[in-house]
């Protein structure tokens, strides 16, 4: 098998020769500790395939070719059954499916079940975005698209990359640990999806009523497309980026379900979910964080472009009109009633639906707390041409209050960064105990 | 040879039936327009039904391959949204904004890009590929070949055909007041959440449980006219591998899909009373949905490609001019692909069940491996010191091995387990079953329908043009096709309206191949037509066929025989009879066997 990722190992020519197909195959070798297993199997898949496919494909054309009907000429007496010929065409065979069937089961069998010091990871999917939540109570804090680049580090290169996507909406990025075990523990708030990240090789579906499990260990970060970023805070990190999709049918915006996966280093790993755990700053500030990590950022954009949601660029100060024909005028929405109307819809969307637009929204009661819509309501009158004169104006004084203290608005209590379960102190890899 | 008494195959018979039984099925009774239509519409002649089931299906294929070449042309660019250098806002690649839609502002180009599929998967699956081959060739020819009359039950056989286009009349009306976008298999709780306050998911489940019966009936009659009405001499084996095919197609039609049936009503039920069946809001499980659809679908998947290869067995015998290799091996692997199929649902749910269900299906999916694996070399080995014709038919037949043989050996890493992980729900699979399907049933009916149309409608097709037909579709099959392998594992997941950038050069080169395979359809479909028009009269066995269908004329008289057909030689005898209504000359046969020996 080969090592990938910064580690190379003398490879014989039949090991060079499947890196190679891999490579015009799959674009890439996989980048996860169970891809070579996958790949392995698939690349030997093909080379017996290819043989049998040649061998009856050469056969036929030269019976089509030799034996093609010439007038007059009676044909030769053949035989119509051979019992060693059609004997060996089903044993042969059925011997190699069984050594497949074996090889799929081993790969499996190693691919789903997780090491018990996995860094755990809950993954939510809903239509039509994924977030994550890290073991600290972190949730993810950056997205990705054309338009803003990178949200804390602009990289031009990132836009030429054929690899990219020119998105539509703003793609969360989760960040996992290099050459250390991750393992998801996913669920669903809606319809069935399913996580899949190509180059690691793994997928699984996500369900609404249970939860799955999937797990894998980034390989390493390729040197030759590693990037390297600095957060806000002064993180300089290098990372690798992977897509992720959802691959189980979901509705409308199924083909916009992405999600990036990087792998960046352990230590590194840690600093970031930290500083994720903790957003601070002025309301509007916070509520621009909590846009992304809360996922709002998948249905209503900023910019005032049309999305599935309405955009909340000048949502303060702007007439609507709903599907039940009721509606509220432009001095309807400002103030506590601009307040209010969010309230409502944060936590029964189904309520008033704006005209035009779908009645798809979940409700978010008991995933945003009343802080957290405040500071999304603050963050909304901050992009929009109609301010208000104060923020007093539209949140109580009481709740801005709280921002000031600096108290993390997230529900969860912020551990501290939680150690791995091998003890060692973060900033430093740990030593990865041998697999059972 | 099959057959018959030949005294009264040429002219009338005096003193024998009434005259016009003596007439083509075709044949106009004489009182005018009116009563010939209501002459077909109320017939009981398999024959006409299976005529009728081929308009059907045809027009049915042209809806859905008008659907794929739409998604294919909205594929050919991603949707992207980026600023320009003016600073602007731009969107490209929704081909599809500014198309009708129910209720504007809701739908978006991939809100009908979703629609488009899923009427592409449905009706390509339920009203075509189910019921094309079985239902129109089989019809026609089932009865022939085994040298009856009809079949079994005239009345259920015409029912079954106004119960089809009844049900697609649901499907297609769901379809044309906005569509459906769940996918051909309305997987929970999608399904019943999706589009809550309309009936349109209703109306397309409940057309597809209507087109289960039409299925049902189909395979009954088969079953019964099978095991019953054989003409004397006929026993099991000296049957047409056709007939085996068929027969094994109708025993999984006849016990798979009620399971079909009340899996959709369920549905029905789940989504009109709110039972919770499904939706685990009201207590129901999700993939409990998934295993009653594939215990249906993946003997479906059967049913579609066992009558591609009941309409192999038969071109590429009489286009090589040889005894099929291991007849026995043949039919048993058939029976066997039935049986099995009933045990592999499982592998469609790899990602969502359990580890151990998940190995016990995986097992059992490469079983079905090896009847599928004989077949091939039997087909393979049948060419070998044959006399080939290489005509449309025997073109077809050899595209089909191609293509099936693809199509059969990419399921493999599907069996497996660790690489079904990767490849599930990838455009890998998509090219997985199109080779299956289409270039498995599809190219197959396509050179059956030449194979037999002289028979069906007593005219020649322009080989050439056929030839040229062929070859055209075979190049956008393939162009079409082979690249989603490619782009299936690099990580392009099915049923997405857009994608990443690096994908869009193999997406434009697929789009491109679709464009191949319509100019191929178009001139089949212009040659069909100048055929009927202009065609030579086609004589009663243009091919030298050895099985009984070829016994009568073309287009056989209505009451198929002038007698009571009796077999005197097997449907694989080239070796040892000249073909009927064939010149002796044109087929000279080997040295004959010193009496006593035995042909192998």
């Amino acid at each position: 098998m080969i090592t990938l990722g910064t580690i190379t190992t003398e490879k014989n020519f039949l090991q060079r020769m499947e890196e190679a197909w891999l490579r015009l195959n799959f674009g890439d070798v996989g980048r996860s500790t169970i891809a070579p297993q996958s790949d392995f199997l698939f690349f030997w898949i093909f080379l017996i395939s290819t043989f049998f496919f040649v061998l009856l494909m050469v056969l036929m054309v030269y019976f089509a070719f030799r034996y093609r009907r010439r007038p007059g000429v009676a044909p030769e007496r053949s035989r119509s059954h051979n019992t060693f010929l059609e004997l060996s065409w089903s044993v042969i065979p059925t011997i190699i499916l069984v050594w497949m069937f074996f090889e799929g089961f081993w790969g499996y069998a190693g691919a789903v079940i997780a090491p018990a010091h996995s860094e755990e990871i809950v993954i939510t999917g809903q239509k039509w975005s994924w977030s994550a939540m890290y073991s600290n109570g972190a949730q993810s804090a950056l997205t990705w698209n054309d338009r803003t680049l990178l949200k804390d580090a602009a990289d031009p290169k990132d836009f030429d990359d054929p690899r990219r996507r020119r998105s539509v909406q703003e793609t969360p990025v989760f960040v996992v640990p290099e050459k250390y075990p991750v393992s998801l523990r996913m669920s669903s708030l809606d319809v069935i999806h399913a996580f899949w990240i190509p180059d690691f090789r793994v997928k699984f579906d996500v369900f609404p009523n249970r939860y799955t499990n999937m797990w894998f260990e980034p390989s390493g970060i390729d040197p030759t497309k590693a990037r390297t970023t600095t957060t806000k805070n002064g993180i300089t990190y290098t990372y690798e980026d992977h897509w992720v999709y959802c691959a189980e049918y979901c509705g409308a915006s199924h083909s916009e379900m992405y999600a990036i996966v990087r792998v960046v280093p352990l230590a590194q790993y840690r600093q970031i979910i930290k500083e994720w755990a903790d957003p601070t700053g002025t309301p509007e500030e916070v509520g621009e964080k909590l846009y992304r990590i809360k996922g709002c950022n998948s249905c209503h954009s900023v910019d005032g472009s049309k999305n599935t949601g309405p955009s909340w660029k000048n949502i303060y100060g702007r007439a609507v009109r709903f599907s039940d024909g009721t509606g509220r005028s432009t001095e309807q929405m400002k103030g506590v009633e601009f307040a209010n109307y969010v309230r409502e819809s944060v936590y029964t969307p189904a309520a008033h639906v704006v005209e035009t637009y779908p009645n798809t929204m979940t409700s978010y009661q008991g995933r945003i707390n009343p802080k957290e819509v405040a500071a999304l309501i603050a963050y909304m009158t901050s992009i929009s041409d109609n301010k208000p004169a104060s923020l007093d104006d539209v949140i109580d004084a009481e709740m801005l209050r709280q921002f000031e203290s600096g108290a993390a608005p997230t529900g969860a209590q912020p551990s501290p960064a939680a150690p791995p379960a091998t003890g060692a102190p973060a900033g430093t890899p740990p030593q990865v105990p041998p697999r059972p | 040879m099959t057959t018959i008494d030949h005294t009264g195959l040429h002219g009338a018979h005096p003193g024998h039936g009434h005259p016009h039984h003596d007439e083509s099925y075709l044949a106009s009774k004489g009182r005018g327009f009116w009563a010939d239509v209501w002459a077909w519409a109320t017939t009981i002649d398999h024959k006409r039904i299976g005529v009728m089931y081929l308009i059907a299906t045809m027009f049915m294929f042209f809806l859905g391959g008008v659907a794929a070449l739409a998604l294919r042309f909205e594929l050919m660019e991603p949707v992207r949204q980026f600023t320009s250098a003016a600073g602007e806002t731009v969107v490209t690649g929704q081909t599809f904004k500014n198309w009708f839609l129910p209720n504007p502002g809701v739908g978006d180009n991939n809100t009908i890009y979703n629609r488009i599929f899923t009427l592409h998967g449905a009706i390509m699956v339920f009203a075509f590929i189910i019921p094309s081959v079985p239902a129109a060739l089989g019809n026609f020819l089932l009865p022939l070949m085994i040298g009856a009359k009809d079949v079994a039950f005239p009345k259920l056989n015409l029912a079954s055909w106004y119960i089809y286009v009844f049900g697609t009349v649901f499907v297609v009306s769901a379809i044309v007041v906005g569509g459906v976008d769940t996918g051909w298999t309305f997987y929970t709780p999608y399904s019943t959440t999706t589009d809550a306050d309309h009936w349109r998911v209703v109306a397309m489940v409940l057309g597809v449980f209507i087109m289960g019966f039409s299925s049902i009936f189909t395979g009954i009659n088969f079953v019964v006219t099978v095991h019953k009405m054989r003409a004397p001499g006929m026993g099991w084996f000296d049957m047409p591998l056709f007939v085996w095919a068929i027969y094994s197609t109708a025993v999984i039609q006849v016990l798979a899909t009620p399971v079909l049936g009340i899996t959709l009503l369920l549905l029905v039920f789940e989504r009109l009373f709110h039972v919770g069946i499904f939706d685990p809001r009201m207590g129901g499980d999700p993939v409990l949905f998934q295993h009653f659809f594939w215990f249906y679908s993946h003997p479906a998947v059967y049913i579609m490609i066992l009558p591609g290869m009941a309409i192999i067995n038969e071109t590429i015998t009489v286009h090589s001019r040889k005894k099929i290799f291991g007849y026995r091996a043949i039919a048993f692997s058939s029976l066997a692909i039935a049986a099995i199929s009933f045990l592999v649902w499982g592998h469609h749910l790899f990602t969502s069940q359990g580890e151990l269900a998940s190995t016990l299906f995986s097992a059992l999916t490469f079983l079905v491996a090896i009847p599928t694996a004989v077949k091939v070399f039997n087909w393979v080995s049948t060419l070998y010191k044959g006399t080939i014709t290489l005509n449309t038919p025997m073109l077809y037949t050899l595209f089909f091995l191609f293509t099936f043989t693809i199509g059969g050996l990419t399921g493999l890493p599907l069996g497996a387990l660790v690489t079904d992980l990767h490849l599930h729900d990838s455009y890998f699979v998509v090219a997985h079953f199109h080779y299956v399907m289409m270039g498995g049933t599809v190219v197959a009916l396509m050179g059956g329908l030449h194979h037999w149309w002289p028979k069906m409608f007593g005219k020649m097709y322009n080989e050439r043009w056929g030839i040229v037909g062929c070859i055209l579709v075979f190049i956008g099959f393939n162009l079409t096709f082979f690249i989603h392998f490619i782009i299936g594992s690099q990580g392009m997941p099915r049923r997405y309206a857009s994608y990443i950038d690096y994908f869009q050069p193999y997406h434009i080169a697929s789009t491109i191949g679709t464009w191949f395979m319509l100019a191929g359809f178009v001139i089949h479909l212009l040659n069909f037509i100048h055929s009927l028009a202009r065609g030579r009269q086609a004589p009663p066995n243009p091919w030298g066929g050895l099985s009984m269908e070829w016994e009568t004329s073309s287009p056989p008289i209505e009451h198929n025989f002038h007698h009571e057909p009796i077999v005197k030689h097997g449907p694989y005898d080239f070796d040892d009879v000249v073909p009927p209504h064939c010149d002796p000359r044109d087929y000279p046969l080997p040295e004959p066997l010193p009496e006593g020996t035995r042909a192998h």
